[in-house]
């Protein structure tokens, strides 16, 4: 009994130690991390208790370690020695007794007959009685000592077990006694902590509901960027750096004012990420070994963002969907219109751009990019199906727009294209079709207006006769296009409809008036075209005014080739024979005073967009568009079907022509659309020769990029890999470059530091 | 020349540093062991790509041999872009190179990745009666900037190689090492040994250059 009350009492040691060890590793753990005074403080706290109680534990081992001694020693020695004499006594005076109960049996048995053996066996029982009685005695002695002993052995034993169980209690007395007062403020520490944390529930609470109503409300937030109501969610996501590392770095996104922005963690400054949500689109990333990616496809940039949603926390979770939500459908973010140059804006500032070209729907959402004309989506399917080389169709909203096509929108737009497309209109060919019409006269329509070019006006013929000078002497020219012209009220009447027969004159454009310095200063109407004296037909020129569109879209470099020749007041192009008037030349000229309304005109008419002049080395509309400057001119001839790679009689294509210029903005641009770069001139001269030679170092960077990029597409080229991402960076630092800061890809002669540049 | 085909990683690696220190020199010695005295001035840029192994991975190199020259030179973005390793090369023999290395570092603060490797590169080694400027005082310096440093000579080869191969190696480490932990915060903290590019101290209160 009392060996298993010591057993269970060292059991019963072995877990308290247990648990010691583990407090004390909790505690460790709470005074490693001791960043929080609070945690700080249940650290200390733990190692006292933890103290103490290693205290106890010894204590009680000390109690066990007495109560083993005293108890189990005496005990047992008293078993061992004691009650074996005890037991050797009782064997002893068993065999006495035996031995008695034997002698009276041959006492009882021996004969009357034979005194002798009577004699002798009352002496053998005599002695065996007073034998047995004497050991007897002895046995009852021994009894009684070892109860005596007992009695007193076992008093004693108790009597030291509670001395050290006192003892042992009095140690924990003592011990918790000095504990005490540290317990009191610990307590009340506490209660602190206890109210503190109540309120930091409370005030997270309070927290939580906040953002509740946050996501419900869009009220403002006051963590942050703290008077902005239009913080609509945040929250951390993973981003994929686009550069040479491609790692994912968590940053604090937040959606606001329709913006995605960014920042790191610490920092403050806001990184603007996408301008405007509404015209991106979202969708699952699937490329990656990580889960929860999704890719942000945007339209102001060439590549998609790749994100990934950040997996602690439901917080984040739900950041990430929300900011999903929001982009996926743009049409549900208030309709405030943003104050960027967004390309919302910019197109819809285009006169007439405000409703679909064909039907007169409002808010059209697509547009086609060869035609320069914005579309509604009942229109825009009918586009689609007439194939490429008639309309090119792209979304506002979800496509992704090169800043060359908006130029080359901005420069048409559905008020000039409508004014050459539908100048007379015969709804007998086909009904008009309007917002809400069906499918069928839809298709009619848009079928006569765009591919029979039913409604659009013939160009004068040499058998006019409507004129009073002879036709021999007409000549033609195509108003020099050029935005800075101021805009003055002569050409403001709409086409004058005696000019019918004699001038075709095409879409507005603002800057007639200047034209008409230099050519025809008599007229304030639309005729104005038309120099009584010499009997020139100016194309472009007698535009009605347009209100002077601020697109936003800074001009390009353009016109920088031209600048002299307009300086000369020379705003038009060279005179040219009536005879030779045809919409192929008529585009080639348009191409040369980069006037791209005229050059959408002529294409109405039936204009071959490469065809080459032989009066001019065999050059095509592409090469004197590319000459002449213009970004948009060459961007729409190229959208119209004009081959990049035609020679003239040199064997000079675009590229050679605008490396020799030195025209880095149109290399970047011809090289965009795969220009061949291997091509030898007449003089055996491939375009990279040229530019090394000129030692223009834009261009041969450009040049040799291409290079590059073509060579590694080609090793890759079973995977379908779009290029080099640096390729399409730089790519795209040179086109944005040339739309926004046309000034910077000149190559400044005074070789400043290099270090300033982009 | 090794066949470039397969490759398992590909590091564009830029070359700068003052007119006619020779990098062009170190990038035809490293990828087709020419060497030319009278090369001309480069314009623009220049490439060339070479594979080499590092731990058993075929790593393609992509050399960006840029204009030293100023008036040769494009626009700066075009050359940083997506690079991850840049040599910055002076002339042993000419300490006015060795004085503008703070100038391409400044460069390279403004235009390149926070995270690419920079390697110190003395070139012209084989010139060592003409030495303007001693490998201790380059090597301190490099020490400092917290850059790898190396001497070497296109002419005779020397280093040449180990140049690369060490600029490469250590892209290599780390590469392969983000790969692995996907560093989860801020790119700015790495590990031990990665090299940030910690120039002048005394204008690291400039806000960083987005990358975006």
């Amino acid at each position: 009994m009392c060996g298993a009350m010591i057993d269970a009492g060292k059991v019963f040691n072995q877990t308290n130690k247990q648990f010691i060890d583990s407090v004390q590793d909790l505690s460790k753990y709470f005074v490693a991390d001791d960043m929080v005074t609070d945690e700080k403080l249940v650290g200390e706290t733990l190692g006292k208790f933890v103290r103490a109680m290693e205290e106890l534990q010894k204590y009680s081992t000390i109690l066990l370690d007495q109560a083993h001694r005293s108890i189990c020693k005496n005990v047992s020695t008293f078993i061992k020695t004691d009650i074996k004499r005890v037991k050797e006594s009782r064997k002893h005076f068993e065999k006495i007794s035996f031995d008695t109960d034997n002698a009276y049996v041959k006492s009882a048995q021996a004969s009357k007959n034979k005194p002798a053996e009577c004699e002798e066996a009352y002496n053998v029982l005599t002695a065996m009685k007073s034998c047995f009685a004497h050991t007897s005695l002895d046995y009852v002695f021994q009894i009684n000592i070892l109860h005596s002993k007992k009695r007193n052995d076992v008093l004693h034993t108790m009597l030291s077990y509670m001395h050290a169980q006192n003892a042992y209690f009095h140690q924990g007395f003592d011990l918790f006694h000095d504990l005490e007062p540290y317990m009191k403020s610990l307590a009340t520490q506490l209660d602190e902590l206890n109210v503190k944390s109540e309120a930091e529930k409370r005030e997270m609470e309070g927290r939580h509901h906040l953002v509740q109503e946050k996501n419900a409300s869009a009220s403002s937030q006051p963590s942050l960027t703290s008077d902005d109501p239009n913080v609509k969610i945040e929250g951390y996501l993973f981003r994929r750096t686009s550069k040479g590392f491609k790692t994912w770095v968590r940053r604090w996104f937040i959606l606001q004012n329709n913006q995605l922005v960014y920042r790191k963690r610490s920092k403050d400054n806001l990184t603007v990420f996408e301008e405007d949500l509404r015209l991106c689109t979202v969708r699952l990333f699937t490329e990656t070994d990580r889960r929860f990616c999704f890719e942000v496809i945007s339209p102001t940039r060439c590549d998609s963002d790749f994100f990934k949603v950040n997996t602690n926390g439901s917080g984040d979770g739900n950041s990430s969907k929300s900011i999903g939500g929001a982009t996926v459908s743009p049409e549900v973010a208030q309709p405030e219109p943003p104050k960027r140059n967004s390309r919302m804006t910019i197109l819809f500032s285009i006169p007439g751009n405000d409703v679909c070209c064909d039907c007169g729907s409002k808010e059209p959402r697509w547009a086609s990019i060869n035609l320069g004309i914005t579309l509604c989506i009942e229109c825009s399917g009918i586009h689609r199906s007439l194939g490429v080389h008639i309309s090119k169709v792209r979304s506002i909203t979800l496509d992704a727009w090169e800043p060359e096509l908006l130029k080359v929108m901005a420069e048409l737009g559905n008020g000039i294209v409508n004014r050459i497309y539908e100048a007379d209109v015969d709804e007998r060919i086909a009904k008009r079709a309007t917002a809400d019409c069906s499918r069928n006269i839809r298709e009619n329509w848009i079928k006569a207006k765009y591919v029979q070019k039913a409604f659009v006006r013939k160009l004068p013929q040499l058998d006019e006769t409507s004129l009073t000078v002879s036709p021999e002497r007409r000549r033609w020219s195509v108003s020099r296009r050029s935005k800075k012209s101021p805009s003055r009220k002569v050409a403001k009447t709409k086409r004058d409809t005696r000019s019918m027969g004699d001038i075709k004159s095409t879409g507005p454009d603002e800057q007639g008036a200047k034209m008409l310095q230099g050519t025809s200063k008599d007229s304030g109407l639309s005729l104005s075209s038309i120099s009584t004296t010499d009997d020139v037909i100016v194309f472009g020129a007698n535009m009605p005014e347009e209100p002077i569109i601020e697109t936003g879209l800074p001009e390009s470099s353009e016109d920088s080739s031209t600048e002299t020749e307009e300086s000369d007041t020379k705003s038009v192009t060279s005179l040219e024979d009536v005879s030779k008037l045809s919409p192929s030349s008529l585009l080639y000229k348009a191409a040369v005073a980069h006037n791209v309304a005229v050059m959408q005109e002529a294409l109405a008419h039936g204009a071959d967009p490469n065809w080459a002049n032989e009066d001019e080395e065999g050059k095509n509309a592409l090469m004197k568009a590319v000459e002449s400057g213009s970004l948009p001119a060459c961007e729409f001839l190229m959208l119209n079907g004009a081959k990049v790679d035609r020679k003239d009689n040199n064997a000079k294509t675009a590229l050679h022509h605008a490396t020799r210029l030195g025209l880095t903005a149109q290399v970047c641009q011809l090289l965009k659309r795969g220009a061949n770069q291997h091509a030898v001139d007449a003089d055996g001269m491939d375009p990279l020769t040229i530019a090394v030679n000129d030692a223009n170092a834009d261009i041969v960077t450009l040049l040799r990029l291409a290079k590059l990029n073509e060579e590694m597409r080609e090793t890759e080229g079973l995977y379908g890999n779009p290029g080099d991402d640096t390729f399409t960076d730089v790519f795209r630092d040179f086109t944005n470059m040339a739309s926004d800061n046309p000034e910077k890809l000149k190559r400044n002669p005074s070789f400043q530091g290099s270090g300033e540049s982009s | 020349m090794a066949k470039d085909d397969e490759y398992d990683y590909l590091f564009k690696v830029v070359l700068i540093g003052d007119s006619g220190v020779g990098k062009s020199n170190l990038l035809s010695r490293f990828t087709r062991n020419e060497f030319n005295l009278e090369s001309k001035s480069t314009i623009g840029v220049e490439f060339a790509t070479r594979s080499i192994q590092v731990d058993g991975k075929t790593i393609k190199a992509q050399i960006w041999d840029t204009a030293g020259q100023e008036r040769y030179r494009a626009i700066t973005s075009a050359y940083y872009r997506g690079a991850v390793g840049a040599l910055l090369v002076y002339d042993i023999a000419k300490h006015l190179t060795y004085e503008n290395v703070e100038r391409w570092l400044k460069e390279l603060r403004d235009h390149a990745d926070n995270n690419i490797v920079i390697m110190l590169v003395g070139n012209k080694s084989d010139l060592r009666h003409l030495r303007a400027v001693p490998t201790d005082e380059a090597k301190a310096f490099a020490e400092k900037h917290n850059l790898s440093f190396i001497e070497t000579s296109a002419l005779d080869s020397t280093n040449v190689e180990a140049a690369f191969q060490n600029i490469l190696t250590e892209i290599y480490k780390i590469v392969s090492q983000k790969q692995i932990r996907d560093s989860p915060d801020d790119d700015n903290t790495l590990s031990n040994d990665v090299r940030t590019i910690q120039v002048a101290p005394t204008d690291n209160s400039q806000p960083k250059k987005q990358c975006c």
